[in-house]
């Protein structure tokens, strides 16, 4: 066990912790062996012996070698966090002294950083957890897209191995009154163990188990602590308390944790009661629907996987048990296993916000999340330039340092640590900001009744350390490169002279730079350009009505155990009443909107028209009172309008529109035919009135009949209707006025939904709306940048270049010549930027494609527009410091050499 | 070596080897024949089982070592106390005398309990 000699003169550098030792035991047994050899024992036993006397050397020799190493370690860590800390110190009190510079690179960066932290916010309360107060929602399943019976529920509740429960539930709005007043929630009829699957318990009483769901339970309900909150302002104890749901007492016994408010993101639900109990409390509109009959699909399933199950096996399970129930039950209405496929069995995570598919939110979120990613860029660029700019004003302190010994790679540790100290000051000052964001997102609540601060958006510990951690990768994008550069071996030429070699490579490389952002520029405002275009253009559609002067409210006399011919005058004594004000034009009830959450469609037969061999679609109906067509300025092209003859005792009549007239009955005269609705009810057609748009603006024209409320009160008029009223004035106005008149004439009726037409169906421009927002916004933002950045640039230049100016004005060059001079090449590199910008684009907008309207997603309008407004303002931020250019006094400019 | 014996206390040896170190730097092979003389080889070390001790002390800063020749001329490690480890001795030798002293005015006492 020689040491070799060379690694003895290592030991100046760093010792070699096993050799050490090593040769320290070594010493020991052979001064023990020395000592036993002396007084008279032979060698091999003097070995023997020290041996003996040491103990086991080789653990010895081993733990020592460990306690060595992990000493070793230690030095080395706290040597290195110490050297980091005096980078860390050295590069605060750099920028410390540099204010100017750290203040626009903090906050061009915090910007960016902001963005993408608020934009993570949301993806991470929106998509990966936006259930409060469901435990392990990552076990959750959620059936989507499909709706079942109850016995076909519990078929499902009953097969499934993989799942350890299966919930049924259904959000209904329901009237809940403490008998002082009325009011409409959200309300999820529920299976007995919807909170067990859930994971959901109380905060206070008890939560539904599944015994309130024995036939005859007594009628108990659980609230969530916003509605407690919100509905008992007086502050007596929630538990115990009765209020009436739908006009039928119910015991309040729990409030659910954790501000749980079911699964469902646009439709936060606020009380619960299981579906035995509310089948004694339906409506009368439920007249006629069986719980125990598999015609009635209602119910919603939500499961838990069973400990090991995968999603895949719970799928497999409910659909070979939804193949099962379709061969049971040949009758059924719905085939069930089409409708249960792996695309609809998805994590809780993946639910629907009602309507949109959760594929649509995905690539909604995709956009923004590559737009924050693209400000960042831009935003590195700019500080990338601002280094590169601080470079050539450090590079006296950098030559030296180098000149004294400094390593390149430690300069360029210690730069890079800057850049870090740097991104870490801007992604605190982008938390702030992201908080304050959320803080104001929190308040809005978009059109389809979504509001943010359902999924609780929040600065949680997810959001600090992505944004940390972005900001360090962002430090790496933007510091790099100007980090090398700063520490180029030329550089210690610079200490000499001018060194124009090194100031034009830096240009160069400045110049990149502004090529990229100029191009990421682009693509952001051809992402705003397309979305304003979108949205212009669905403004400019003609829905074919006029909705501008209608306030809209809803009512559902079902809900009240109203009858008939008590709804019917309630209906008209509040068009009475209505009417009478002086600025009601016309006043009226419908059955659906348009635009608004769909029509009902009914099997239908008319005279003359006979439909194609399998054809059993529908026809669309509304029934509506005689006002509501005028009062939404559709018109009338033949025959009559309804009138207040047309009531119960009347012949039945129907009004169709154009399309109906054009595909049923081409060419022949549809006045006073014949329709048969189901097999009893049959109307006389008495007019045809122009198309509008029922349910999107994008929609090709299709049939509709409308038919008389007043004849269709036992079935249409006892489920939720709409009160539709054209005013003079502002439609907003005419809201008071309509819940008053309502109240007047039927006190115990709940009104709900109460808003101008307008905001109603806002959500049919929504995703244009909001496009143009969040891209107009961030591309604003991208073009400011991208304009300091053009003007860094330039300026640069052209004090680079100043002696060069100042002799070919000496030498008698016009200020035209110099201004094209310095314009030339920086016009060239923003063209440069552009084009490639414009390919960029034409990758990149293809995500937008499903949320356009009416225009391609390589517009050329949209390209052009932003194509020159960003050549416009590039222009402008590079002829500022070029009007300095022409103003360079050669005597000056000269002498300076 | 027929004479009684009394196994070390955890942590004894450290105290031991802070006291053996205190006087000038000392080597391994050293502190162990000093042990073995001054407790009249009472307390049977195990010789190999100083150095893992002497390392980790001198990981806690509690000893320095370097490397020196020996009284024999052979390359050999010191160990010497620092400030910090001078302390620590003074702290447990002062624990140690209070501990001894009440085992054995215990041992030595001459009233029974009551």
């Amino acid at each position: 066990m020689k040491t070799e000699a060379w690694r003895r003169y290592l030991r100046f550098w760093r010792a070699d912790v096993e050799d050490d030792v090593d040769e320290e035991l070594r010493f020991h047994i052979e001064m023990r062996e020395g000592e036993y050899v002396a007084a008279g024992l032979a060698s091999d036993d003097a070995h023997t012996e020290a041996l003996r006397r040491f103990g086991s050397l080789a653990s010895v020799r081993d733990l020592c070698y460990r306690i060595g190493h992990q000493r070793e370690r230690h030095v080395r860590f706290a040597e290195f966090m110490y050297s980091v800390r005096n980078d860390i110190v050295f590069a605060s009190r750099q920028l410390a002294r540099n204010r100017g510079f750290t203040m626009a690179a903090v906050l061009t960066l915090a910007l960016g950083i902001g963005a993408n932290g608020l934009v993570f916010g949301l993806v991470n309360a929106l998509l990966l957890h936006p259930f409060p107060g469901v435990a392990a929602p990552e076990r959750v399943v959620a059936v989507n897209n499909t709706h079942v019976s109850y016995p076909s529920y519990r078929d499902f509740a009953r097969s499934s191995s993989a799942l350890s429960g299966l919930a049924a539930f259904s959000d209904r709005n329901t009237a809940v009154s403490d008998g002082k007043r009325t009011e409409m929630v959200s309300a999820a009829v529920v299976s007995g163990n919807y909170f067990s699957v859930l994971g959901v318990g109380p905060s206070h009483g008890r939560v539904l188990s599944p015994g309130d769901d024995d036939p005859g339970a007594p009628p108990v309900a659980v609230v969530s602590a916003a509605f407690a909150r919100r509905f008992f302002r007086d502050g007596v104890d929630v538990i115990g308390r009765v209020v009436d749901l739908n006009g039928m007492p119910v015991t309040i016994v729990g409030i659910a944790a954790n501000d749980f408010h079911g699964m469902q993101l646009d439709s936060p639900e606020e009380l619960w009661v299981t579906i035995r109990a509310w089948m004694a409390l339906a409506p009368t509109s439920f007249n006629g629907l069986n719980l125990e009959g598999r015609g009635w699909s209602w119910l919603s399933m939500v499961g838990r996987l069973a400990p090991d199950a995968t999603i895949q096996q719970a799928t497999a399970a409910l659909h070979s048990s939804a193949v099962n129930q379709d061969a049971s039950y040949p009758d059924g209405y719905q085939t069930l296993a089409k409708t249960i496929t792996s695309d609809d069995v998805v994590s809780a995570g993946q639910v629907v916000i009602s309507g949109i598919a959760h594929g649509t939110v995905v690539r909604a979120t995709a956009i923004v999340v590559v737009v924050v990613a693209i400000v960042l860029l831009i935003a590195c660029a700019n500080v990338s330039n601002l280094l590169l700019a601080r470079a050539m004003s450090r590079r006296r302190e950098i030559a030296i340092r180098m000149a004294v010994g400094a390593g390149r790679r430690r300069l360029v540790r210690q730069l890079l640590t800057e850049s870090a100290v740097l991104a870490l000051a801007s992604s605190v000052v982008g938390l702030v900001a992201t908080q304050a964001a959320m803080r104001a997102l929190s308040r809005v609540t978009l059109p389809e009744g979504f509001s943010f601060a359902t999924v609780g958006v929040d600065v949680d510990w997810r959001v600090m350390i992505y944004t940390i951690a972005l900001a360090l990768v962002a430090s790496a994008i933007f510091g790099v490169a100007p980090a090398l550069e700063t520490t180029r071996r030329d550089m210690a030429a610079a200490l000499k002279d001018g060194s124009p070699g090194a100031g034009r490579r830096r240009l160069t490389l400045r110049r990149t730079l502004l090529i990229a952002q100029v191009a990421l520029s682009l693509v952001l405002l051809v992402g705003a350009g397309l979305f304003g275009r979108s949205l212009q253009r669905a403004l400019a559609t003609d829905p074919g009505f006029d909705g501008a002067h209608v306030a809209v409210a809803s009512v559902n006399a079902g809900l009240i155990r109203s009858d008939s011919a008590r709804t019917g005058q309630i209906y008209d004594a509040a068009l009475r009443r209505l009417r009478a004000m002086p600025n009601v034009r016309f006043a009226a009830w419908g059955t659906t909107l348009p635009l608004d959450r769909g029509f009902d469609s009914e099997g239908f037969q008319l005279d003359g028209y006979t439909p194609p061999a399998d054809d059993h679609t529908g026809v669309e109906t509304n029934d509506i009172t005689p006002q509501y067509l005028p009062a939404f300025s559709i018109p009338l092209l033949r025959g009559r309008l309804f009138n207040d003859r047309d009531g119960p005792a009347a012949p039945h009549v129907a009004i169709i529109n154009e399309t109906a007239a054009r595909r049923f009955l081409p060419g022949r005269d549809p006045l006073g035919r014949r329709i048969i609705f189901g097999s009893t009810d049959t109307a006389i057609i008495v007019g045809v009135v122009r198309d509008i748009k029922y349910h999107e603006l994008r929609e090709d024209p299709r049939p509709v009949v409308y038919r008389s409320l007043g004849q269709h009160l036992t079935t249409s008029g006892l489920r939720p209707v709409d009160m539709v009223v054209r005013s003079s004035g502002s439609p907003s106005a005419a809201l008071g006025e309509i819940r008053q008149a309502l109240h007047e004439v039927a006190p115990e009726i709940p009104v709900y939904d109460a808003s101008t037409f307008a905001d109603r169906t806002g959500h049919t421009v929504l995703a244009q709306r909001l496009g143009v927002f969040v891209l107009g916004l961030f591309s604003l933002l991208a073009l400011a940048i991208t304009a300091v950045g053009i003007y860094g640039v330039v300026g640069y230049g052209v004090t680079q270049r100043t002696q060069e100016i100042g002799l070919r004005v000496a030498l008698g060059a016009r200020v035209g010549a110099v201004l094209s001079l310095i314009l030339m090449e920086n016009i060239a590199s923003i063209v440069l930027g552009l084009l490639i910008g414009i390919g960029l684009s034409v990758a990149l907008t293809r995500l937008l494609s499903n949320f356009l309207f009416g225009i391609s997603a390589v517009d050329t309008v949209a390209f052009g527009a932003a194509s020159v407004i960003l050549l416009l303002v590039g222009t402008e931020a590079a002829l500022i410091p070029a009007l300095r250019a022409t103003r360079v006094d050669p005597v000056i400019a000269l002498r300076s050499e | 070596m027929g004479k009684p014996s009394v196994d070390l206390f955890q942590g004894t040896l450290d105290v031991l080897i802070l006291k053996a170190v205190s006087w000038a730097p000392v080597h391994g092979y050293s502190i162990a024949r000093w042990l073995q003389q001054t407790t009249d080889d009472v307390l049977r070390i195990e010789e190999g089982s100083l150095y893992p001790a002497l390392h980790r002390l001198e990981a806690r800063g509690l000893i320095e070592a370097e490397w020196g020749l020996s009284e024999n001329n052979r390359r050999a490690k010191f160990y010497r106390l620092t400030v910090k480890g001078r302390k620590q001795l003074r702290v447990e030798a002062s624990t140690w005398a209070r501990f001894a002293g009440a085992v054995a005015s215990v041992l030595g006492a001459t009233t029974q309990p009551a």
